[in-house]
């Protein structure tokens, strides 16, 4: 091991380790090794720069405010009436209304805390309400808030897109099969527990109230028509499939649900801003870091390693699952695809894996980990909405993550589950 | 009525200069964004209602992510909004956390320095520069990371004096 990856290994463990927020730790680990290895100092602003620089991940911030918008808007409590008068009358009815309401969420917004919290804060309180364990109500909003990520749009796909080198757009297709997979197995989980639990059942809806609801909800439904027919159609680039995705949820939001005001907007572009800035730092706080492990070749000669311990392909995929699925146990998820992307893009190279597949394989990795005990993100959220602790909440989540740990085997041992769509 | 020393009154002054700060540094960031979006907008409205793409859109809105992300970065410290572990703070008794605070808000002071160090050679090496499609000064975009190291420094060591680090959830800080 280089004297470069030690120091970058060692600064970063060791400070994230004791709290310190993971893009000061990787921007002071990145400064250690400039200061060891002699290098201008100017090149750790100057990378910082140029991680802000890809028109690419505008979309993060675009996306986020689509977000925020359609759920100030009240377009997230209308798409939620509109699965309700599916599938609430089902065994399971309520909680099969979030996973489905999730995966419509996820085709606007593309984040997963986003979609948690907006599906989470409407349906756990229902759920409860109608009779459903609470802690269930929970886990059922947290494993469907990790659909973010996988239907598109998805804020992880535009950023592997961007540290990978691949279409954006192809890498949206290749996560289509593996989330709408998860959205149908956590339908069964749902439908499993009301029959154990005996949870009443909810009254059908009327086929007026049906009309009603999908008429009410017409706005809110064009939205993913909108933005994944835009970027399809060749019409946007998935960063402006975002903006007009914002606009969209502005005009709708003022003009026909009037539930925004031009003076409550900029509270909204603020919160945006912020869930924003907390991956986006890290991405570009991470660009210095990454050329240093490039121009050490830490990834080259550790994917050479690899190869020569490892003579088997499936081998080599099931290890570096099983390491992200450890390293999202301990660290943020963006930041694990940031910094060990190179390597990660370096060993599926060696093994021949196709670029985009393994990006499907990377993505549903980093929805996995937002679920999982004990630091997803949308754990948290789920915890927060629902006042329950980690261990009640974790207890519950495990079907729901092995529906999960299901799919990514599936996508990463049959290539086609992921490549079908995106060729 | 008590009188106030002269101390606190100098501590009052300075935490009124920093809400301030803290107040403009959002209103920047608010103002970015807004102008980003409208840059996408125009960018796809010209395309396709007037058949040209305007070759500034895509430069103006980059250089407001700029901004914010690195905007975004310095109030992710002044609010304590940025991801970390926090594992090994939540067994820590409150006085005991509240010291560990101050000791992370530290060392995210001297990222901060660091940073400004770092930004001020950068623009430095770069002065006179333009940028590529509208020309404008290449400080502008250089200069947001001293910028924004001098506001991570000026909001975390106000952190330290004040000590006011906030506590993250248990397991790691509120996520985006």
């Amino acid at each position: 091991m280089s004297v470069t990856a030690i120091v970058l290994v060692a600064t970063f463990a060791g400070l994230a380790a004791i709290s310190v927020p993971f893009a000061i730790a990787i921007g002071l680990a990145t400064v250690a090794v400039l200061v060891v290895a002699d290098i201008e100092p100017a090149f750790f602003a100057q990378q910082m720069i140029a991680g802000s620089q890809s028109f690419s991940l505008l979309a993060i911030p675009l996306f986020m405010l689509a977000g925020e918008l359609m759920t100030a808007g009240g377009l997230s409590g209308r798409l939620v009436h509109a699965a309700g008068v599916l599938v609430r009358h089902r065994t399971g009815g309520l909680a099969m209304v979030t996973v489905i309401a999730s995966a419509v969420f996820a085709a606007i917004s593309g984040s997963a805390p986003a979609t948690t919290a907006a599906m989470g804060s409407i349906m756990i309180p229902a759920m409860t309400r109608a009779g459903y364990d609470k802690a269930f109500a929970a886990a059922v909003a947290v494993s469907s808030g990790v659909l973010g990520p996988l239907i598109p749009p998805s804020i992880a796909f535009v950023i592997w897109g961007v540290i990978a080198e691949q279409s954006i757009g192809r890498l949206f297709l290749s996560g289509i099969l593996p989330g709408l997979a998860i959205a149908a197995g956590l339908l069964v989980v749902c439908y499993v527990h009301a029959r154990r639990q005996k949870v009443p059942l909810e009254e059908r809806a009327s086929w007026r109230e049906t009309m009603e609801a999908f008429r009410d909800a017409k706005w809110a439904l064009m939205s993913p028509v909108i933005v994944l027919g835009g970027i399809y159609g060749g019409i946007f680039t998935p960063t402006e499939a975002a903006g007009v995705s914002c606009l969209y949820a502005i005009l709708v939001g003022l003009l026909v649900e009037r539930q925004l005001t031009l003076r409550g907007l900029p509270a909204l572009f603020l919160r945006a801003v912020r869930t924003s800035a907390m991956v986006t730092a890290i991405v570009a706080v991470s660009t210095g870091f990454g050329v240093l492990v490039a121009q050490d070749q830490i990834a080259v000669r550790f994917a050479e390693w690899l190869a020569g311990s490892v003579d088997q392909r499936w081998m080599a995929l099931a290890g570096l699952n099983i390491v992200f699925f450890l390293l999202a146990a301990v660290m943020d998820e963006i930041a694990i695809m940031v910094i060990f992307g190179p390597m990660l893009i370096a060993i599926a190279s060696r093994f021949g894996v196709d670029p985009v597949h393994f990006g499907a394989i990377i993505v549903t990795n980093v929805a996995i980990g937002m679920a999982a005990p004990p630091i997803g993100y949308c754990l948290f959220i789920g915890m927060a909405i629902s006042g329950l602790g980690l261990g009640a909440v974790s207890r519950r989540i495990w079907p729901m993550i092995l529906v999960m740990l299901i799919v990514l085997f599936l996508t990463t041992y049959v290539p086609q589950f992921a490549l079908l769509l995106a060729g | 009525m008590a009188k106030e020393s002269p101390g606190g009154v100098a501590i009052e002054g300075i935490r009124r200069i920093v809400r301030a700060v803290a107040w403009l540094l959002r209103a920047s960031l608010i103002a970015a964004a807004a102008v980003m979006l409208a840059c996408i907008a125009i960018q796809v409205v010209m395309r396709y209602v007037f058949g040209q793409t305007p070759s500034w859109s895509e430069e103006v809105a980059i250089l407001m992510f700029a901004w914010t992300t690195l905007g975004g970065l310095a109030l992710g410290i002044h609010e304590g909004f940025h991801v970390r572990l926090t594992v090994a703070l939540d067994p820590l008794p409150g006085a005991a956390r509240a010291w560990a605070e101050r000791g992370i808000d530290l060392i995210a002071a001297v990222f901060g320095a660091c940073l400004v160090w770092s930004g001020l050679r950068f623009v430095e090496f770069t002065r006179g520069s333009v940028s590529a499609a509208i020309a404008y000064p290449i400080e502008l975009l250089h200069g947001m990371a001293p910028i924004a190291g001098a506001l991570v420094c000026l909001f975390a060591v106000v952190r330290v004096v004040a000590g006011a680090a906030g506590a993250g959830q248990a397991g790691a800080s509120p996520p985006p």
